[in-house]
């Protein structure tokens, strides 16, 4: 059986809900004019911008983990990478290579802006133990082979499992699998039924 | 959980400060109202800085989902 989808809309949010980091993505990044993807790209940026309103405006409880910092911080610097290298018709990685101190600010803004959104959202930061991070490796393995999740998406899951949390803000389809959590979501694949 | 649910029940200014940023009740006088003005501040605030942030990054769809693919 899938996950139960849930659209941001639904009336009796379930709490707290574990923030995935397409989410975050997603609010703070939005399509450049002319982009080939522009409709659905802004139709559900909106969406994730109406839904953090709501996470606020109903002091909705919401907390994250370190994989989604991790992951976070790869995207966001990813991002400005090839927005620098392509102003001047290179790959991020051959502009990285001709001098990695570039790298300094851009870990400075990937951090901030996660920083401003964590101030923004009031999410927390769950701050695990030595054996609730075991317990989270041994689920992670046994979700990769249950729903055939990548590994960083199972890990996400196994966060929320070994805290007893069930229910994931998320545009990423993979979830959709996970037998026994609620996905919320303004993903149109997911919301139709056919990720 | 205990250690989330801690979290969740840390007050507005506790929350500034464990992330660096400066206390809003600075200029405020009285218990009860420092308290209640506070928290008004503090969502007032948050919802300017989450409004500042949403689409701040422009960038193509196809690229963001090359970089997804690395992800995943």
């Amino acid at each position: 059986m899938p996950a139960t989808i849930l659209p941001f809309t639904y009336a009796a949010l379930p709490q707290p809900i574990y923030i995935d980091t397409t989410f975050l993505i997603r609010f703070l990044s939005a399509p450049n004019a002319g982009d080939p993807g522009y409709a659905n790209f802004m139709a559900e940026h909106t969406d994730c911008v109406a839904f953090a309103r709501r996470i606020q405006a109903e002091s909705v409880h919401t907390f994250i983990s370190d994989w989604v910092l991790e992951e976070f911080v790869f995207v966001r610097s990813r991002i400005e990478m090839e927005r620098a290298a392509g102003a001047v018709s290179l790959r991020w990685m051959q502009w990285l290579g001709q001098d990695p101190s570039r790298l300094a600010p851009i870990v400075d803004i990937s951090f901030g802006d996660f920083e401003k959104l964590q101030h923004g959202l009031g999410f927390s930061i769950v701050d695990l133990e030595t054996d609730q991070q075991r317990a989270i490796r041994d689920t992670a393995r046994l979700f990769m082979r249950r729903y055939y999740l990548q590994s960083r998406d199972a890990f996400h899951l196994a966060v929320c499992d070994t805290l007893g949390n069930r229910t994931v803000v998320t545009l990423d389809e993979h979830f959709a699998r996970a037998d026994g959590f609620s996905v919320l979501t303004c993903n149109r694949t997911i919301l139709s039924g056919t990720p | 959980m205990v250690r989330i649910q801690n979290l969740w029940s840390a007050s507005a200014e506790q929350f500034d400060q464990s992330l660096g940023l400066p206390s809003n009740n600075l200029m405020l006088s009285g218990p009860a109202q420092v308290s209640v003005l506070a928290d008004n501040l503090h969502v007032e605030g948050r919802m300017q800085l989450l409004l500042g942030l949403a689409g701040s990054v422009r960038i193509d769809s196809a690229v963001l989902e090359d970089i997804w693919s690395e992800v995943r």
